[in-house]
């Protein structure tokens, strides 16, 4: 089930009012949002729901157990139990493929023959998402941060909440438990935040992702041999802000679903395109997962408390990890190593500019500031082919069409001009939605609740917010 | 129970009814009706029809099947060459199109006699009321799920197409939103009309062979079985079709059904019966109306898998057969009478 389709529309309201025709029951309310997150999972596959229930299971007891025990290698042990099975789906579901692909190509490598077979199992919705879930809840009892949840219900539903389940944001047990614990129901502030929240989302992924994705982005990287300079870069811009308004749009209806029954969700997104460098860049780009991979392997590693060496090391093993938590292919470890070797670099200039005093990075020019902003950007969107493309060579293909000025146009004599006119389109609704989101928000929230529901409604059917057939979230695949 | 919330909800929801009952009042008022927006495209063509000043001798009307199938040059030229004379042919079918679109477009561009023959498709695609049977709601929120279409569309103008936008005004609101949906449509799909008489083949491609895996023998069974819907008539398109007839007898054209020949293993795919019901439907129509109906599905059997593309489209091949046979035994014989 999908946020921008038509069944959700139907589905939504249903849990919103059974939401609150339940709140003085909060025992009955958690089981009646437990029992929908779990019917909306199983829209896609009902099987996979086993491994939820596993995961959640798993961790509830290994949780316990650690809250019990002072052992320190019997919480060893347990850690390990909780991070095995967790690693261990993750790596059966997600990545076995590729470890069985390269395993038959260093056996065919040294002389033998390798012809494993591959598994070719359907990867789980969301399972990248609240496996990680799951193991924070571990880990921060483990680390001493968390005590162990006392219900199982809250700690199920923890797990389940639908709005965040199948792509994030990454909710930390110690941000949504202690909610459940207090049973809340939604403020006035809260549903005009929540509903212009979907009504935002929807439209940076529909009007964005969607039609940047239709009209430039999916042709370019489905076809790069035909296409030019002028084309290859207009497709690669397209795919930046499709990205962005897919994942953030996800995001932020998954933040407004939330807020409507009563539950606020962290930020994901935080106007990444004006970062000024690509530190920041990661700081503001899916925040949740950034902060649990800085928590969570980061840090545990050392963080910066070894020396400058040690720092890099740290830095270019966690970005490697996320590179690798996107997807299985030597083309997610390269970009992760790239975002390390850039956000290395951003650390060394600040470092740099720390050691020249200029500690201050608002005193700069507006010059240099937007400058930085257009480096960074563009540092970033070039890594962007490797999370684009499913292989080295379809990578390779797309250089070539950014190398191809003997034809800037290629066969696409059409896409400049309309890579042009939609990336402006894009660039506009993109700031207006990041630059001047808080104020229309304001706006929104001192309408009238009459006023909002027509204007809700008729943004939606105008722009085809939801539709029989939408256009699925690409994080899905992760 | 959230007192806040359950108000909030209920106030929320009021303004939204109110919003989608004055959309569907506008909506009707207006006559922004979907089923005119999937039969895009080709418009120009039309408009090409209305403003040329030649005399016109044969216009057809019809779905992709007709627009598959005739080629105008070709009946143009040989009909040229038999009269003696300059004969003008137009293909103005239109992929996916229903009658009331043609009700609509006879309407806006027949003048009198011009044409003097109108060949009005009458194979079951046209008249199929499954395809096309909406509600006011569906129309409303399908129209306005054509605007991220029309940004895609916008994004395309340039100087020439914003004329032509610009050009449609003269049909009103309604035109308008058919227009911004034909232009779009040629420009998303690349699926031009390919000559400015309309149809799919200019007679320089009639001779190009088409690649085999466009041809029938790679068409399966079941996708087409898929793609055709049950043909089912409607008292809605009986309405058209006398909106058509009525138009023709006003603007002194002659009105002719024609129903061309589909590939022979298309229509056991139908339920028992089906076709029967379907082709008794039009001949009590056409008989009510004093319209000539010609029916070629078994007078011209084709049944070289060469001739088509799928079960319903012609091939260059079969386009340039059907045309060549169409000007010599229907036109000819009608336009030489009068």
């Amino acid at each position: 089930m999908l946020f921008n389709s038509l069944v959700f529309l139907v589905f939504f309201p249903i849990v919103f009012l059974g939401n609150l025709a339940l709140a003085r029951t909060a025992g009955l309310r958690k089981i009646f949002l437990l029992a929908a997150s779990y019917f909306f999972y199983a829209q896609w596959d009902y099987r996979f729901l086993l491994l939820i229930w596993l995961s959640t299971a798993v961790d509830w007891f290994v949780g316990g157990a650690l809250g019990k025990t002072e052992e320190q290698s019997k919480r060893r042990v347990l850690l390990a139990i909780s991070l095995i099975v967790n690693l261990g789906m993750l790596a059966t579901f997600k990545y076995m493929d590729f470890f069985i692909e390269s395993a038959n190509v260093l056996i065919n490598s040294i002389g033998l023959q390798g012809n494993i077979h591959t598994l070719r199992w359907i990867l789980p919705v969301g399972i990248s998402f609240y496996t990680f879930q799951t193991m924070s809840y571990t880990l921060d009892i483990y680390f001493r941060k968390l005590t162990p949840q006392k219900s199982a219900l809250d700690f199920a539903l923890f797990v389940a909440f639908f709005p965040q389940l199948v792509a994030g944001p990454i909710v930390r047990a110690r941000d949504l438990l202690p909610q459940l614990e207090k049973n809340p129901l939604p403020s006035r502030a809260d549903l005009s935040a929540g509903t212009y929240d979907i009504l935002s989302g929807l439209m940076k992924k529909v009007l964005i992702a969607d039609i940047l994705g239709a009209q430039l982005a999916t042709p370019f990287y489905e076809n790069p041999e035909q296409y030019g300079v002028f084309g290859a870069t207009a497709g690669i811009y397209a795919f930046a802000f499709q990205i962005f308004g897919d994942f953030a749009g996800y995001s932020q209806i998954a933040i407004g679903c939330s807020r409507l029954l009563g539950y606020e969700l962290p930020k994901n997104f935080d106007n990444p395109f004006m970062s000024r460098t690509n530190l920041e860049i990661w700081r503001r780009w899916h925040i949740t997962l950034l902060t649990w991979m800085r928590d969570y392997i980061y840090i545990p590693l050392g963080g910066s408390r070894g020396g400058e060496k040690k720092t890099y090391r740290n830095i270019m093993l966690t970005n490697l990890c996320a590179g690798v938590w996107h997807g299985a292919g030597i083309n997610f470890v390269i970009w992760g190593i790239v975002n390390g070797i850039t956000i290395c670099c951003s650390r060394f200039y600040q470092r740099g500019r720390k050691q020249r005093g200029k500690v201050n990075l608002s005193s700069d020019s507006q010059f240099k500031i937007w400058s930085q902003r257009a480096i960074t950007f563009h540092i970033w969107i070039l890594a962007m082919p490797l999370f684009r493309t499913d292989s080295l060579a379809d990578v390779a293909e797309v250089g070539r069409a950014l190398m191809r000025f003997s034809s800037p146009l290629g066969n696409t004599p059409d896409v400049p001009l309309r890579g042009v006119l939609l990336l402006l389109l894009a660039v506009a609704m993109t700031s207006c939605s990041e630059y001047y989101g808080n104020s229309i928000r304001h706006s929104w929230s001192r309408l009238l609740p009459e006023v909002q529901g027509a204007l809700f409604l008729i943004f939606i059917g105008m722009f085809g917010l939801l539709s029989v057939e939408a256009t699925p979230f690409i994080y899905f695949q992760f | 129970m959230g007192k806040t919330a359950l108000l909030y909800f209920v106030r929320f929801l009021i303004g939204a009814g109110v919003a989608l009952v004055a959309s569907n009042a506008i909506a009707r008022v207006t006559h922004l009706r979907w089923e005119h927006v999937p039969n895009h495209s080709y418009l120009q063509v039309a408009d090409g029809f209305r403003d040329s000043e030649n005399a016109v001798d044969v216009v057809f009307f019809g779905t992709s099947a007709t627009r598959n199938s005739v080629v105008p040059e070709l009946i143009s030229a040989q009909l040229s060459g038999a009269l003696g004379r300059s004969v003008e042919c137009w293909n103005l079918a239109m992929p996916n199109a229903t009658p009331e679109v043609f009700s609509r477009l006879a309407a806006t561009v027949f003048r009198e006699d011009r044409p003097q023959l109108l060949i009005l498709e009458a194979v079951p695609m046209l008249w199929d009321a499954n395809r096309r049977t909406h509600t006011p709601t569906e129309v409303f929120w399908r129209w306005f799920a054509d605007l991220p279409d029309l940004i895609r569309y916008a994004s395309q103008l340039n100087g020439r197409k914003l004329r032509e936008a610009l050009r449609g005004l003269d049909w009103g609101v309604e035109a308008l939103w058919i227009r911004s949906g034909v232009l779009m449509q040629g420009e998303l799909t690349g699926s031009h009309p390919t000559g400015p008489f309309g149809g799919v083949y200019e007679l320089d491609q009639l001779g190009i062979p088409v690649p085999v895996d466009q041809l029938l023998s790679n068409t399966s069974h079941q996708r087409e079985k898929d793609r055709v819907s049950m043909f089912r008539t409607s008292p809605q398109w009986r309405e058209e079709l006398h909106n058509i007839a009525a138009t023709c007898k006003a603007n002194g054209v002659t009105l002719i059904l024609l129903h061309q020949p589909m590939y022979n293993e298309l229509l056991p795919l139908f339920e028992p019966g089906a076709y029967a019901d379907y082709m008794a439907w039009m001949t009590t129509a056409a008989t009510e109306e004093g319209v000539e109906l010609i029916v070629l599905q078994d007078a011209w059997p084709m049944e070289d898998e060469l001739d088509f593309r799928d079960f319903i489209h012609y091939s260059p091949r079969g386009a340039a057969s059907f045309s060549a046979r169409l000007a010599e035994e229907i036109l000819l014989p009608r336009l030489g009478a009068q």
